[in-house]
Formats: C-alpha cells, structure tokens, sequence
C-alpha cells in the first residue's frame, strides 16, 4: 500500500491509472455515504426535517430507581434529575418521597427527618391550611439524581416522581455510562426533544397521541 | 343535698370539658381538608401546570462545528501543500487550537472518529444519525482526498492531545510494527462496525478512546459555567468527569504517548485507517525527491509516525502517505527541501 516515491516527477503509466481508479472509487463511496444520509430516503417522515439527532433518556415504566444514575453518569453531580408530574401528584400533606417517617405530625413535617440526602424536595403549601393540599417540586440545584424519593413515590405513593436525564445538562455521549451499567436496560436513545416534567410527554412519536 | 355541690362541680367540669374540646376543634372549621373548593383549586393549578422544559443546545452548534473543522482542515491542507511552512510550534499552536476547540469547549463528542461508528448506524438506517454528524465524518475524508491525512494533525482533537504531550525527541520503533498497526486498526475498524451494527449498538470506537475523560471535564466544566450564565438551577464549580480507572488509563496512555508519539492514532484509530486508505490516493500525496535526498535520515527521525524509510546504503527513501499524518516535520527538517 505504502507510497513509493516518483521517479522524475512522473508516474508510469500504469500506475496513474490505479491511482486514479482508487481517487474515483474513493470520492464514489464517500459521495455514497453522502447520499444515503444526506437524503435519506426513510419512510418515516417525522424524522425528515435536517438537524435530528438522538439524546440519551430514561424510560420511566423501565427505571427501578436503583441509585446507579448519581454514581455511573460522567457529570459529577449527575446529569439525571427527578422531577414530580404535577399532573399527576396527589398533593398529599404527607409525602412518601417528602419525609422518610409518614407517621410524623403535620404540624412537625418541614422539620421531620427526609428522604432525601440533600433535602432537595422542596414542599409548599397549594390549598387549605395545615392539613390541605402541598405542592412538591424539586430542586435540581440540590438534587444529585440518586432517585430515592421516585423509588418511594413509586413504592408507595402516586407515581408520580420519576428521574430525567436533562438533555441540557448531559454531555450526550457516544457510550453512556449510565446506560452500561443500567440493570433495567431502561436508558435509551430517543430523537432528541425538551424533556420536561411530565410524564405524559416526554416527545417520543409513537407515544403521543395525535395532536397534529 | 350534700350531692348538689358535687353535681354542678362534675356539670361544670364537663361543660369546660365539652367548650375546650370545642375551641380546640374551632381552627379546625376553617381547615375542612376535602372541601369542594379547595379541590378545583387544585384541579385548576393542575389544569394550568406548564411542564417545565430542558433545552438541549441547539443544533446549529454542530453545523457551527462542521465550519470549524473545514477551517481547520484547509489550514492543514495549505500546510500540506507548503503554502504554509511546516514547523514544530506552528503545528503545536494548530494542535492546541484544535484541543480547546473540539476538545474542551465541545466536549470532543461527537468527533470525526466517533462518527464512524454513527455513520455506521446511518448507512442502515439514515434517520438515526444527524447531518451535522455525516458532514463531520465525511469533510475529512474528503480532505484526505485532496490533502492526505491532515486532519489527524490539524483537528483532531485526540491527535492534539498526543502531540501535545509528547517528546521531541522520541523513541523510533522498529519498521515492523507498521505491519502490527496495520493489523490492530483494521481489527479496531471491523469490531467498530461489527459493535454498532449488533443488537446493543455498542460504541466500541468510543470504548476505546482513552482521552475522552479529559474532553468530558472541560466540557462539562464550561457547560455549567454557560447554564450558570443563562440563569439555570446550576452553581459554579469545577467538575471531573470519569471514573478513577479512566483517569489511570489516561495516564498510562499519556505516559506512553510521552516516548512514542500518537500512540493512539497509530495502534488503534480505525478512522485514520480509512483516512490513510484514501490518501494513498490523493491527489497531493507526500513524496520524497529521489532525485533531490541525499539520504541524511534527518526526516526518518522526526517522523512521529514512523511513515519514512531512509536506507543510506540501497539509496532508498520512501514516505507511506497510509501512516503520514502530513505534520510537516519532515519537511521542515529536510537540508534539501526534498520532502515534499
């Protein structure tokens, strides 16, 4: 293969001819990948428009909330948040992934031992007096992504935390880290969307229900 | 009528008793817990929720990524070509351009390597991959065409990485080991396309790049600083990205890089095998004058991917434009101006 060097300037003959088979042949097969992709001739037309590209995601029916997402991404903090559906939380006055003992007076909550290690719950009152309606959210400056209040909520309570991979925060990589050593095999590659918390969502095209 | 005292005092004890209970249960009244209008409270905050939203980076980032590496390239090619004379510090100032740019401000993914195996992916299935991810892949390719393997020494950011971090004067090893690197990134290359075209869509070719952890951490680092900047719930702070071993690992290649250079591009980047497949072909290839050497080894040494063949004796030169990373060291070095 190696390149020997060209007596006087000039080549031979027959040795022209294969270099300038091997320059048609080369800037034939790249312009072919060029096609195939830059054309793409797919049926799927959602995926047409230029630009798509793919992001890492977490499957929330697949997640177990082991804790692997705060250790295995990259990011330190990790990349993966919880977040709260608010269209489907109860706004409970005792959350199963606000406080860790669910026995504890209304009154003494806020000061109560919670579930999560950095307290990045935050709760707020919705309605009602002490005993009415709460707002739970989270706060992703605090919130490492280690899913004990979604493992709770899902245990026990409405279902309605649950982690995301922020596709602003996540460094997309080629390899996740997360999702090699995921044991739910619950980290996937989607068309990349604004993930947001809510669990109804979530941007993926065969989940949505027709809007257009 | 001794009773009687008894009586109202058991009265009044139980009237305290009842009132008590009474004002105790009073705030009570005010607080019914399951009310009708506290639910369409709720429902209402429920109904008019906006779910908040994480937005990626736009794409055009990418595009704007693909205009840096063309850049890139047709300074390299203008290097290649001696419109610019090759040396040691302009290529060193090349490289760390290319390491800050696509290294540390971009995160080095996806690269031009890592893109094969996207590629890979988008030959089967085009809409998996992006555009901006096939330009990135392809505008090297077709600058090695033209050029030779310019981008393994203007852009690449993991070939930044091992000229940067490496001696000048370097230990040369034997000729064989050209056949032994022919060999394992072939190997890399078929495990590459073999990886992503199986079930788990493994991407081998980023398992087996050892720099990424460095490109991760000024990636990650600068992104928070720019999400800190645009408002979101992020504080400052410097993050390390990657795990104890891939630190080592790092070392360990760095350390090996330090004495034989590019030890990465050489052994294993199954994308500078394609690059160096093609620019066998290109149409301006690295030649040494037969005419012009006079076969001083001045170049063989300074050749960091051992590409050149020097024999004093046989009055043999050759240069393989397969292993050439088209760096300009030769030509620099060169008393006759005979590489070229």
């Amino acid at each position: 293969m190696s390149e020997e060097s060209e007596k006087n300037g000039k080549e031979l003959p027959r040795r022209a001819f294969l270099v300038n088979a091997g320059r048609a042949a080369a800037a034939c097969a790249l312009t072919g990948v060029a096609a195939r992709i830059l054309l793409r001739g797919s049926k799927d037309a959602e995926f047409d428009k230029p630009g798509t590209r793919y992001a890492w995601r977490i499957d929330p029916e697949k997640c177990v909330y082991c804790g692997g997402c705060e250790t295995a991404c990259v990011r330190k903090p990790s990349a993966v948040k919880a977040v709260n559906d608010q269209k489907k939380c109860s706004f409970c006055v005792v959350c199963y992934g606000h406080v860790a003992d669910q026995h504890v007076d209304s009154k003494h909550i806020d000061s109560a031992p919670k579930v999560c290690p950095h307290d990045a719950v935050v709760r707020k009152r919705l309605a009602g007096g002490l005993d009415g309606y709460y707002k739970y959210t989270i706060d992703h400056a605090k919130c490492v992504g280690c899913g004990k209040c979604a493992a709770e909520c899902n245990d026990r309570g409405t279902e309605s935390m649950f982690l995301i991979i922020r596709p602003d925060l996540c460094l997309n990589c080629n390899e996740c880290e997360i999702a090699k050593q995921c044991p739910a095999e619950a980290i996937e590659r989607v068309p990349i969307c604004p993930e947001d918390d809510f669990k109804g969502f979530f941007g993926i095209d065969d989940q949505l229900p027709d809007q257009s | 009528m001794t009773l009687r005292p008894f009586r109202t005092l058991l009265l009044a004890t139980f009237a305290l008793a009842l009132s008590a209970a009474a004002l105790r249960a009073s705030p009570r009244e005010d607080n019914p817990g399951c009310d009708t209008d506290l639910s369409e409270q709720v429902d209402a905050y429920r109904e008019n929720y906006v779910p908040r939203e994480f937005y990626p980076e736009p794409p055009r980032l990418s595009y704007i990524d693909d205009a840096v590496l063309a850049a890139f390239l047709v300074l390299g090619a203008l290097f290649a070509m001696g419109k610019i004379k090759p040396t040691r510090k302009r290529g060193l100032a090349v490289s760390a351009a290319a390491f800050i740019y696509f290294g540390l401000l971009r995160g080095g993914c996806v690269c031009p390597v890592g893109a094969l195996a996207n590629v890979c992916l988008g030959l089967r299935a085009p809409e998996l991959i992006g555009v901006a991810v096939a330009i990135l892949f392809l505008l090297p390719l077709f600058a090695s065409l033209v050029a030779g393997r310019v981008f393994c020494s203007f852009g690449c950011p993991l070939g930044a990485v091992q000229d940067l971090a490496r001696k000048k004067r370097f230990l040369r090893l034997p000729r064989w080991t050209l056949y032994i690197a022919l060999l394992t990134t072939s190997a890399a290359l078929v495990l590459t396309v073999f990886a992503i075209l199986s079930e788990e869509r493994h991407f081998m070719i980023c398992a087996l790049d050892p720099y990424k952890v460095l490109f991760h951490t000024g990636y990650a680092t600068v992104s928070k600083e720019m999400a800190v900047m645009r408002g979101y719930a992020v504080e400052h702070g410097f993050i390390i990205a990657g795990t104890l071993t891939a630190w080592l690992a790092l070392l360990a290649v760095l350390i090996l890089g330090f004495w034989i250079p590019r030890p990465f591009c050489r052994f294993v980047c199954p994308y500078g095998l394609l690059l160096g497949v093609i620019s066998t072909v290109a149409f301006k290839r690295r030649s040494i004058d037969a005419d012009a050497c006079v076969h001083c080894g001045a170049c063989q040494k300074r050749c960091p991917t051992n590409a050149i063949k020097i024999d004093r004796e046989n009055k043999v030169a050759k240069l393989s434009n397969l292993h050439c990373v088209q760096c300009g060291e030769c030509s620099a070095v060169c008393p006759k101006d005979a590489v070229k």
